[in-house]
């Protein structure tokens, strides 16, 4: 009874008619009309909501039901030239028909006629175009990707007009049918690293892709690292920067993160404000974001481990203050940081879950338990508070959100390391890190080049970020023939001569 | 396939590895709350050959109490104070610490211990198990300071101190303004173990606080304590002091007042920099030692009519003034080492050591016949180099002026 979805359209109207009825069986929202052009039947077929209905009846069903198509509407080919809609697609098999449907597609079937039409009176309800709340920044674009992809495309293209820019479709989830385009721009993106994503995305075998971390985590290189390899953004400006790089974007339908990919670690811990502000000061916040990184990952370990086996090397007035505060704490120094820690984590954990309307109130009255109250209750150590409030600030300092996790969840380990073999623990655990980021991967771009292997050219954007005129080559992701942004010489300078005009 | 066995067989390695680790458990993990942090430490000898160990120990309660008196030894707590003093006997350092911590509930911690403290008695019977004991436990800081002070060592961490956080505090914060010798635990093993065979240490004077007063004592640094071998035998009082230092190139800052010839009145110099070189040579039978020192002050008040701005002369005339100060404060120490102790403080012997190294391999059983005679060239060369105001402050009386 029920047909195979990839049948052909039959050039019987009541067949079309039966066939979509018995597909769309038990789905309120999918609304059929009938109508006649002159003498012969017709139907259109939409889901409500999802189709402007204005448009519809003025451009579609006034003109032909009017009856000046009535001769066109002899002739199914020539129908398409009555209708005032910049899109109208064929559809042959019910396949097609299901997709354009479901796309918002407005499908025209007549009688007698060998295909339906496909209008495009595609209209639905959406966000606007909003600052990104994830990634604000001082200085540049305001605007972050929204949950429609043609919105997303449109802001991209209009940042990189080039046709080189190719945005290439595929349709993911055997029930989502998610779109998700593959974005680079050509000769800048090595054909190998193309081949291998569209091959990568290709495997994707799944029934539904709801956001572009199930993208994230069926294509990158080790799925048991905690660190993320695929960088995330909700910036058409910093996916721009990236595929002028060589890189590539993956955009999904129905969210506004983008993944960037191959990315390194030192990409994860870039702004896009360190090119738009002066080059100065791009490289020392660039630097202070470095040592913060640290500081996630070490400080609270560092401080446990400092007061339960070397207390010589704290300067004495320092260890004098803080045996001061310590004394009355009932709790090893590791225990005392592991609840500061684990605390200050739900604190930020239901901060994020909280209605707005309670958040601000639950916010102080965490602060004043996890500082105040418990320092003066003799739970913790306010030295103890202090680190772990830095601790706290630090891992909001790194912009990509994944990686700040990434670290926070890291901490742990390294703490308990540390509160059991000092020091010595403490190394054991950053040597582990590094030797497995070392090992990482992305896209098999390894993960922490520049830095190893050494490509001593790109450390202008790593240690540094030189100014705009002297970053004249791309970063070699992956090798490319384009390796050059810029001629040299573009230092900019004053007019010869005493250098005024 | 086989690659990933290698992989799996590697991991399983270092889990077992990671797994010893874990065997060796916490076992010395201590935290702050079990230490009982020794600030500073003296060592006496009470007599019968006994040495005697204070240790003077930090209360980490805010405003504690003092320190308890349960003991049978004295306790020097009392009032508001951060710290407080026992003291053990025993038969060396390492047997009266552990009497010491067997009546002590936390444990003994020296790694903050930043001052030590000899008594008089116990530096003159020798030194040396002492600094063994300090060298050799790995707890001891090689950089904390070292002294002597005059009569018993114990009296200095005992009192009390209103400016700094506690004695030994007060001690160190001394040493480290430079102004006056300071010598760490691995200088003085150095020092100890050199050629010359002589030490030098700070010399700690106490003045007891009125019988009332309990924190009115106060002790400082107030001349030298000399050792030959490791026994003191003598010190170098202030003015000695200062000509030491010079020979030694340890003069870091110094305030210095001469009295130029003729008007009245004198100018007193900061001195801001100080370079010393020894120039050892052997003639024949002759030890020689020429002495170069380099000195550049600045004036700090002038209560004579000398214009220092703008008469050149009047320049010349203070620094060759500066020049015979220096000249007499190094005579004073050369005749104290030389004469009076016979001990060679200077690090001579190093001197001559690494300039004739053949003819000290001879002589080296010989050195204190030749120390005694070293003839020894002072050459000062001072220099002023600001007057310290762009203008001539106060008026000069013409006819002053012109009766010059």
């Amino acid at each position: 009874m029920s047909k195979d979805s990839s049948d052909l359209v039959s050039p019987s109207l009541e067949a079309n008619l039966q066939a979509l009825q018995d597909l769309y069986e038990n789905c309120a929202d999918v609304y059929y009309r009938r109508f006649g052009i002159g003498k012969k039947k017709a139907f259109v077929a939409y889901i409500d909501g999802m189709v402007n209905i204005d448009q519809l009846d003025e451009h579609v069903l006034a003109p032909l039901m009017r009856g000046d198509a009535a001769e066109a509407g002899d002739d199914a080919g020539g129908l398409p030239s009555v209708l005032s809609v910049a899109v109208v697609g064929t559809v042959s098999t019910l396949d097609d028909a299901i997709a354009k449907l479901s796309g918002g597609s407005v499908l025209l079937f007549v009688d007698g006629a060998p295909h339906g039409f496909a209008l495009g009176l595609a209209k639905w309800e959406k966000r606007s175009i909003e600052e990104p709340a994830a990634e604000s920044i001082v200085r540049g674009p305001r605007e972050g990707f929204t949950e429609t992809l043609s919105d997303n495309t449109s802001m991209l293209r209009r940042k990189i007009k080039s046709p080189a820019m190719k945005i290439v479709p595929f349709e993911v989830g055997k029930l989502t049918r998610t779109q998700v385009l593959l974005v680079y721009v050509e000769g800048l993106a090595a054909e190998t690293l193309i081949r291998e994503v569209r091959e990568r995305i290709s495997r994707i075998d799944i029934d539904g892709i709801l956001e572009s971390g199930y993208i994230e985590g069926l294509i990158e290189d080790n799925p048991l690292s905690p660190f993320p390899q695929i960088q995330v953004t909700e910036r058409p400006d910093v996916v721009s920067a990236a595929l002028l790089e060589g890189r590539v974007a993956i955009l999904v339908d129905g969210t506004p993160f983008t993944l960037i990919a191959p990315s390194t670690l030192f990409s994860m811990l870039q702004s896009p404000e360190d090119y738009y502000q002066r080059f100065m000061i791009g490289t020392l916040i660039r630097w202070l974001r470095y040592t913060f990184f640290l500081i996630t990952l070490v400080l609270p370990s560092l401080y446990v481990a400092i007061l339960t086996f070397h207390h010589e090397m704290v300067p004495t007035s320092l260890l004098l203050s803080i045996a001061k505060s310590r004394e009355d704490i009932p709790f090893p120094a590791l225990v005392e940081a592991l609840l500061m820690e684990i605390s200050f984590e739900a604190l930020r954990e239901a901060g994020v879950r909280l209605p707005k309307q309670v958040g601000a109130a639950v916010s102080i009255v965490g602060a004043l338990v996890i500082g105040q109250a418990a320092t003066s209750a003799g739970l913790v150590s306010a030295p103890m508070v202090m680190v772990v409030a830095i601790t706290g600030i630090a891992s909001f300092m790194i912009p990509q959100y994944s990686t700040g996790i990434a670290l926070r969840m890291l901490r742990f380990p390294i703490m308990f390391l540390a509160g059991m073999f000092g020091l010595l623990g403490l190394m054991l655990g950053v040597i582990a890190i590094v030797v497995h980021l070392c090992s990482l991967r992305s896209l098999g771009v390894p993960y922490l080049q520049p830095l190893a292997p050494m490509k001593g050219r790109e450390m202008k954007d790593v240690l540094i970020r030189a100014p705009i005129w002297a970053m004249r080559t791309r970063p070699r992701l992956a090798d490319s023939a384009n390796r050059y942004r810029q001629p040299p010489g573009r230092r900019p300078k004053p007019p010869k001569g005493n250098g005024s005009l | 396939m086989n690659r990933s066995g290698c992989g799996r067989m590697a991991a399983l390695g270092l889990l077992l590895c990671a797994g010893a680790l874990g065997l060796t458990g916490c076992w010395d993990r201590t935290e702050v709350n079990d230490l009982a942090l020794i600030t500073g430490a003296a060592i006496d000898c009470n007599g019968n050959g006994r040495l005697e160990l204070t240790v003077q120990i930090f209360i980490p309660r805010a405003s504690g109490g003092g320190g308890g008196d349960m003991m049978s030894q004295k306790s020097g707590g009392g009032g508001n104070e951060n710290t407080f003093t026992r003291t053990a006997e025993g038969e060396n350092i390492a047997d009266a610490l552990s009497h010491l911590q067997s009546e002590l509930p936390r444990m003994l911690f020296w790694g903050h211990a930043e001052v030590i403290v000899f008594g008089e008695a116990a530096a003159k019977d020798g030194i040396r198990d002492d600094v063994d004991y300090l060298m050799r436990s790995p707890h001891p800081r090689e950089r904390s300071f070292i002294y002597v002070s005059r009569g018993k060592a114990k009296d200095v961490l005992e009192l009390h101190s209103i400016l700094e956080r506690d004695t030994a505090e007060v001690l160190r914060e001394m040493s480290k303004s430079r102004l006056a010798l300071s010598v760490t635990l691995a200088q003085l093993s150095t020092m100890l173990t050199s050629d010359a065979d002589a030490a030098l240490l700070p010399m700690i004077t106490v003045v007891p606080a009125p019988a009332k007063q309990m924190d009115q004592g106060i002790s400082y640094i107030d001349g030298l304590a000399v050792f030959k071998d490791d026994c003191m035998i003598g010190y170098a009082d202030k003015e000695t002091t200062r000509g030491v230092l010079w020979l030694r190139d340890q003069v870091q800052r110094a305030i210095l007042t001469v009295h130029p010839a003729g008007p009245r009145g004198s100018v007193s110099l900061k001195m801001i920099n100080s370079n010393t070189r020894l120039i050892p040579r052997i003639e024949g039978d002759d030890w020689l030692m020429d002495v170069y020192i380099k000195t550049e002050n600045d004036a700090l008040q002038n209560t004579t009519r000398l214009n220092l701005v703008s008469d050149l002369r009047a320049v010349k005339q203070v620094e060759a003034e500066l020049n015979d100060e220096m000249k007499s404060k190094v005579r004073l120490a050369l005749t104290l080492a030389q004469q009076t102790l016979k001990a060679d403080i200077f690090d001579f012997a190093g001197e001559f050591h690494r300039a004739y190294p053949a003819v000290w391999k001879k002589e080296k059983g010989r050195w204190e016949q030749h120390f005694a005679s070293v003839e020894v060239r002072i050459h000062p060369a001072a220099k002023m180099l600001r007057p310290g105001l762009a203008s001539i402050p106060s008026p000069v009386p013409d006819k002053e002026e012109h009766s010059k």
